[in-house]
């Protein structure tokens, strides 16, 4: 309970010195904002000690505190900042006749804490006791107890916490001086967040996970409207983008995107870059997960195999895989929120086309026999050494494809996706970039797509920006941004479905 | 107290302007099949302007150095800001306010026990029973307290209890996509408590839903004929097409740009292009609705300024884009047939151009947007049945419940029916799978070929999204059902 008391007051000392030294108490890098462990761990036993009889044996407890900033230029010379600074402190409850309920509040200190659990406790149920709980397998109580090891894991970066806490003119000034004198009328987004989470119970699980993320992005339109544009870089480590050219990048792509021609719809040939792959794999590696793996799944099991692990399901050049010891690409080596406080350790989901796993939530894993592992949140892909330039040096008749978006897994039988490509669409024919086009609407399966694969270029990861993309997939309401690391390579590949075009640039 | 402190801090520390909305909330989920939750909130959101700069901070340290610090932060971030960036749009001036607000509530969702939210469950769930049919859905009660408080003097406080609901019967054998799932219809979202969902009206409209379904259920299936053809559909269908794509091309802040490398722009820009042009059937009269029930309804928006129900389109004309203090002196300087397009004092229904009082921060920790809580279709005042719409196709299609893919401008997309039927010569011939329809948005509405009269008009939950940072929003539509030609039919 100290610990967290020491945390606030420590916090606000902080930022009194700093005001009075005339230095804004946000631009104080010395200062950590974030939670630690020591401080999240004394704020769960305080909290799981506040609680009465009634709220138990609902023990465990998940605390996040995160911290973002977004800073928006729009119409070349326009700043807008905005910094969310969250807490949530969740755990479960049963209150009437049995109604289980997952709380989750913002309250972060303890006097207004008990009164939330008083004001549970008023309506809670008594304790269960162990012989009634049979029925659902995703409930945390069926975890086993005792400690668990976790993969060790290092995704906070100094250099992206140091930049979250800085003034971002030095960022926005050279932005705002290119964006002025392009010719187009350009947006950008440059983002930070540290964060950090804690899942806790008593009976000795801990998980501790602390991580920073950043991303830059750009839109350009042609002053006329009729072009548009875009770029975008994401890192944990801040120090890895370079800001300016990702703007220049997005203007380049705006200028090569005018004066675009109609193509017919149809069957082409298509290289796709690198975020127009990962829009479709983030879409589709919630396939990965066996409940929801039917491209991978046999709809009548075969010789008694529900799936088709160890049988070929893509291009033997492509391995995909989860990690989340990367420093850069990693994750969480533990399930989220109040789901068990379960290690999830590295898969590799398909190795040289072969299917070798898929994902288990907690409870399905029990039933199956299975390991729990997570749904890939992040996913790295294999790639080759082939240029997006070599690529469309070797396309007869084919369309380059910079960016997709709006996309939606529509038939889940074949992981098919509607979506439209944007931000830069381009025919090519005999080996050359003809024209840009007016873009399509998308209808492709990517569990398809990697059987039909021509050549593949150097891995990347994917900024997917702040707009409806991932998070919906993810259904992670709460987490409004990043999203977890896609790394996906450039693809070319044969007869991919343009649908019918789209109206929108 | 804590809004003045805020305003207090952040003025002493240089702002010019400064804003707050302070939220304590409570939502209580209860899925009907699955476990609840309870969330319980209290946070803020400071924005302030400094040197005609804007930053916003969103906190949930509700201590008073908490607030004091974020304002302090807020106002460091303009500040910062002033040294790179050319100054925003000027807040456009509205009138200071004080007051109270409730919202219309006869029985209040938190005062009730967990035992009775169970037996209304039960009442639910007892009629699937009965029924032979099972149900899908989600009853989510909120109650909120919103405190605003502006340096310009405002202060008020309002208390509102919502509940967003939806609920589906489910028959026949349901994998993944198509499945024969049907809204139950007349179960709308609103602002209001528990009495929205009591009554034996809900009996009826189980029954009317699950003997809908049998009849559809029994229908052949096959499918369908790719090409153009005209097309039928429901009004939670026609309502969710608007939501996604008309409403938010109306956002001002996308027409203007600020959305452009967020949630996208819109297909209806520039504005001083759109206003008052015939771009839609003349048959299309589209509002903005701010009157309890509606979902969302309050005495104030997220900016102090009074709500009102107000037109956006009206005969197929674009009459008002939906703006904020933040961004609406931008239609000062378009003209619209040589008259003032916005006077913020004058009632918004005068007015036009850009309506105020629309601006919304679903989550106090963003920045508010425009974000209507509830938006219809007003239909004719008598009108023709689902049954007789159909009844009127010579060959085309019925689409009941589905979803939407559009794009980033809202420039068109694709209707992803659950439940498409065959119509031929007005007779219901097959249930067809596996298809899409295809749209252009402009097209769509301005081939609108009639209109369902009120016994047809239907609601639907929908989500909208953009703003700083990225949040989702309820928007629920209410339309009558339409016929629409020549829609675009693709297999899937």
């Amino acid at each position: 309970m100290d610990s967290i008391t020491d945390f606030l007051r420590r916090r606000a000392a902080a930022a009194d010195s700093s005001s009075r030294a005339g230095i804004d108490p946000s631009f104080s890098a010395t200062t950590r904002r974030i939670i630690t462990r020591e401080e999240a761990v004394a704020f769960a036993k305080a909290a799981l000690h506040l609680r009465s009889e009634k709220l138990r044996p609902w023990e465990s407890i998940s605390i996040r505190h995160s911290v973002l900033r977004i800073v928006r230029i729009t119409n070349n010379t326009h700043v807008v900042s905005a910094e969310m600074d969250r807490f949530h402190l969740k755990f479960y409850a049963s209150i009437g006749s049995g109604i289980a309920l997952d709380v989750d509040t913002s309250v972060r200190d303890l006097p207004t804490l008990q009164t939330v659990f008083r004001n549970i406790e008023e309506r809670a149920t008594p304790p269960l006791r162990s012989e009634d709980i049979t029925e659902d397998m995703d409930a945390p109580w069926h975890v086993s107890e005792g400690p668990h090891t976790y993969l060790p894991v290092a995704l906070w970066h100094p250099a992206t916490y140091d930049a979250l806490v800085a003034p971002s003119q030095h960022v926005t000034g050279p932005l705002v001086e290119r964006m002025r004198t392009s010719g187009f009328r350009c947006a950008g987004t440059i983002a930070m967040i540290a964060r950090a989470h804690l899942y806790f119970h008593p009976l000795g699980k801990l998980a501790w996970g602390e991580d920073t993320d950043s991303e830059v992005t750009a839109t350009v339109h042609a002053l006329d409207g009729k072009a548009s544009g875009w770029n975008g870089q994401a890192a944990r480590n801040w120090s890895l983008i370079p800001p300016e050219r990702v703007v220049e990048e997005a203007i380049d792509m705006a200028r090569r995107n005018q004066n675009r021609v109609r193509v017919e719809p149809g069957r082409y040939t298509a290289i796709l870059g690198p975020a127009a792959v990962g829009a479709l794999f983030a879409e589709s590696c919630q396939q990965f997960n066996f409940d929801s793996a039917m491209p991978w799944k046999y709809q009548v099991p075969v010789h008694g195999k529900k799936t088709k692990i160890g049988e070929r399901v893509a291009d033997a050049r492509l391995t995909m895989w989860s990690d989340p010891t990367d420093p850069n690409y990693g994750d969480y080596p533990f399930f989220d929120d109040l789901e068990s406080g379960l290690p999830s350790g590295k898969a590799t989901w398909v190795d040289k086309g072969v299917l070798t796993a898929l994902a288990y939530d907690p409870g399905r894993a029990m039933q199956e026999g299975k390991t729990p592992i997570k749904t890939p949140p992040s996913l790295q892909i294999s790639g080759g050494n082939t240029t997006i330039a070599e690529m469309i040096a070797n396309c007869e008749r084919g369309i380059y494809v910079h960016r997709i978006g709006g996309t939606q897994i529509v038939d889940w039988d074949s992981g098919m996706i509607l979506g439209n490509t944007r931000n830069g669409c381009f025919f090519v024919k005999n080996g050359k970039i003809v024209s840009p086009v007016i873009d399509f609407r998308i209808y492709e399966s990517p569990f398809q797509m990697i059987n039909q694969i021509l050549a593949l270029g150097k891995p990347e990861r994917i900024a997917f920006g702040f707009g409806r993309t991932r998070y919906q997939s993810l259904g992670n309401s709460a987490e409004v941004w990043p999203t977890p690391p896609i790394v996906v390579p450039p693809m070319m590949v044969q007869d991919f479905n343009f649908s019918a075009l789209c109206d929108a640039i | 107290m804590l809004a003045t402190t805020a305003i207090e801090a952040a003025t002493h520390a240089g702002a010019e302007f400064a804003d707050i909305r302070v939220s304590e909330l409570r939502t209580f989920e209860i899925p009907l099949r699955l476990d609840g939750s309870l969330v319980m909130t209290l946070g803020y959101g400071i924005r302030v302007r400094v040197q005609g700069r804007e930053a916003f901070v969103g906190a949930v340290d509700a201590t008073r150095d908490g607030v004091v610090h974020a304002a302090q932060r807020a106002v460091a971030a303009a500040r910062d800001h002033a040294k790179t960036a050319a100054p925003a749009r000027p807040m456009v001036a509205t009138p200071v306010v004080k007051g109270e607000w409730t919202s219309p509530t006869k029985i209040d969702p938190f005062a009730i026990s967990p035992d009775d939210h169970v037996v209304i469950l039960n009442g639910i769930t007892t009629w699937h029973r009965r029924l032979n049919v099972d149900v899908w859905g989600i009853l989510t009660w909120e109650s909120e307290t919103r405190v605003f408080a502006s340096s310009e003097g405002s202060l008020m406080t309002q208390r509102a209890t919502r509940v967003e609901q939806m609920v589906e019967v489910e028959g026949g054998t349901w994998r993944s996509y198509p499945g024969d799932r049907f809204l139950v219809p007349g179960i709308v979202s609103q602002t209001a408590g528990v009495e929205a969902v009591l009554g034996d009206r809900m009996h009826a409209r189980f029954e009317e839903a699950v003997e809908d379904m049998s009849q559809i259920i029994k229908a052949p299936r096959g499918h369908a004929e790719v090409g153009r053809k005209d097309v039928v559909l429901d009004g939670a269908n026609f309502g969710a097409v608007l939501a996604r794509t008309v409403i938010p091309a109306l956002f001002l802040g996308r027409a203007l740009g600020e959305e452009q490398d967020g949630e996208g722009t819109s297909f209806l820009a520039p504005p001083s292009d759109i206003v008052s042009k015939e771009l839609f059937s003349p048959l299309l009269n589209v509002w903005v609705e701010a009157d309890a029930p509606a979902y969302g309804a309050m005495r104030w928006d997220d900016e102090g300024i009074a709500t009102h129900s107000v037109p956006l389109i009206e005969q197929g004309k674009v009459q008002r884009y939906l703006g904020t203090r933040a961004n609406a002196d931008a239609m000062t300087t378009i003209p619209v047939d040589g008259t003032t397009v916005l006077d913020s004092t004058a009632s918004p229904s005068a007015v036009r151009g850009a309506t105020l009082g629309v601006a919304y921060a679903r989550n106090v920790l963003t920045l508010p947007s425009a974000r209507p809580g509830a938006v219809s279709v007003r239909p004719p005042a008598t009108g023709p049945s689902l049954t007789e719409l159909a009844e009127t196709l010579h060959n085309g299609y019925l689409v009941r419940n589905g979803s939407l893919v559009v794009d980033q401008q809202g420039a068109g997309g694709a209707i992803l029916p659950r439940v498409l039927l065959e119509v031929q010569r007005g007779k219901i011939t097959r249930r067809i799978l596996k298809t899409r329809l295809e749209f252009s948005t402009q097209k769509l509405l301005r081939n609108i070929l009639a209109l369902g009269g009120p016994k047809t008009v239907a609601a639907a939950n929908n989500q909208v999204s953009g703003g700083l940072p990225w949040n989702s929003t309820m928007c629920v539509a209410q339309a009558p059902a339409v016929v629409l030609k020549d829609l675009n039919i693709m297999t899937n």
